[in-house]
């Protein structure tokens, strides 16, 4: 009888722990697949990562980071490029499954490779299942790669990020070269090779002249320029208020 | 008795935690994690850009070739931009500090008033790269050792325009 009381009570006592474990940030969601930086982590197979293998669905932050934590000071590990993040490898299309935990309304879903966002799924407010599936076209890129995303959730100021190590196609490579100087006569590319930042005419463009109320496409948006001006990586349209304004 | 005041209350939090994410967070998140490196990179680059702009307005009515005038004009308004965004952000982490009050490279502006229209063009690209150049710095300073993501982000898109500004006026 004495045993019995005893084991309930580990039992319990454990069950409130595990609760307690997770609580401070509650629960929400994560790439499991592939891996992300937190799976890894949770699965064991990158050490030292601190508490995010008690929860990899908490790395929550105010909307717009850049870091794989967020920001977030409970998980800088995430952002530790000398830990040895195992890459997946995959080819020039990727599948991403979000595990969720909690089923937050969302705005959209964001990509990034470095500053190039590869992919967007605007939500309109919906509220996502217990797996979200996304396929980003990484054709652009070779090589191994880190990639951004950023679940941005629509009715608060924060967003939960997950990053993934990617092993593009076979072989070494580079990541995909960034935007130069445009060229005046860009020549066609036969190969399946183009960066994803090689976008129609109109497209906003490190290194090209505007003059005031021209009008050019960035990330879905178009702005027209205020003030005479040689593009420059970044300055891109949505981080320059003088100089361009949606329209 | 104590083992079942300590069940209670893991129970009560778990309530809280798990019930209201979506309320819990106040709009003013995105300044909640903040260290003195990114109230130093705030303070200092408020000061370096106000600096800048003040060498790229010596252009006005001075003989230089238009792309540099552009340039100029275009890093005075962006900077004029990135000092409205960090005042509102050092208001909210500290309020009363201003920028650093540490001058630096008054010379400068009084060196350039003072040149002539020849000398001018070489003087303006050497003073408005050595303002850009101070900036770069902050930016370094601040991607290793700040913590805000604001601040962090637009230490990122710093060392971008810089760097491509500098090779602009060199």
């Amino acid at each position: 009888m004495r045993r019995k009381i005893t084991v309930a009570l580990v039992g319990f006592g454990a069950l409130v722990s595990s609760l307690l474990v997770s609580t401070p940030a509650a629960a929400h969601g994560y790439i499991s697949s592939p891996p992300s930086r937190q799976a890894m982590c949770a699965m064991g197979r990158v050490s030292d990562c601190g508490p995010i293998i008690w929860e990899p669905q908490s790395v929550e932050a105010p909307k717009g980071s850049h870091l794989c934590s967020g920001g977030n000071d409970r998980f800088l590990q995430l952002d530790d490029p000398t830990k040895n993040w195992p890459a997946t490898g995959v080819g020039h299309s990727v599948t991403f499954t979000w595990t969720i935990t909690a089923h937050h309304a969302t705005r959209d879903w964001e990509y990034f490779v470095g500053d190039t966002r590869v992919g967007y799924f605007d939500a309109n407010g919906s509220v996502p299942g217990d797996t979200v599936t996304q396929t980003v076209d990484l054709s652009g890129y070779s090589g191994r790669i880190l990639l951004l995303a950023r679940w941005n959730i629509a009715d608060t100021a924060n967003a939960f990020y997950s990053c993934v190590d990617l092993q593009i196609g076979s072989g070494g490579g580079q990541p995909s070269p960034t935007p130069t100087t445009s060229s005046p006569s860009p020549s066609p590319t036969p190969t399946a090779s183009t960066s994803p930042t090689s976008q129609p005419s109109g497209t906003w463009a490190a290194g090209t002249a505007y003059h005031a109320g021209d009008e050019v496409t960035y990330q879905g948006t178009t702005y027209r320029c205020l003030q005479d001006h040689t593009a420059l990586p970044g300055w891109e349209p949505p981080s320059v208020p003088a100089l361009w304004q949606p329209v | 008795m104590r083992r079942r005041g300590l069940l209670v209350a893991p129970g009560l939090l778990v309530l809280a935690g798990c019930t209201t994410p979506t309320t819990a967070e106040p709009k003013t998140s995105a300044s909640r994690y903040f260290n003195a490196a990114d109230i130093r990179f705030v303070r200092q680059l408020i000061a370096a850009n106000g600096h800048s702009r003040r060498i790229a307005q010596c252009a006005h009515g001075r003989p230089v070739p238009a792309k540099l005038g552009s340039l100029a004009a275009a890093i005075g308004s962006t900077e004029r931009d990135e000092n409205k965004t960090m005042t509102v952000w050092l208001r909210t982490w500290q309020p009363g500090a201003g920028p650093d009050p540490a001058p630096s490279r008054d010379d400068d502006v009084a060196h350039l008033t003072a040149a002539s229209d020849h000398d001018f063009p070489g003087l303006f690209r050497r003073a408005l790269a050595a303002s850009q150049h101070d900036q770069l710095a902050l930016a370094t300073a601040e991607t290793r050792h700040g913590i805000n993501v604001g601040a962090r982000d637009l230490a990122r898109r710093v060392t971008r325009s810089r760097t491509a500004e500098l090779a602009q006026l060199h």
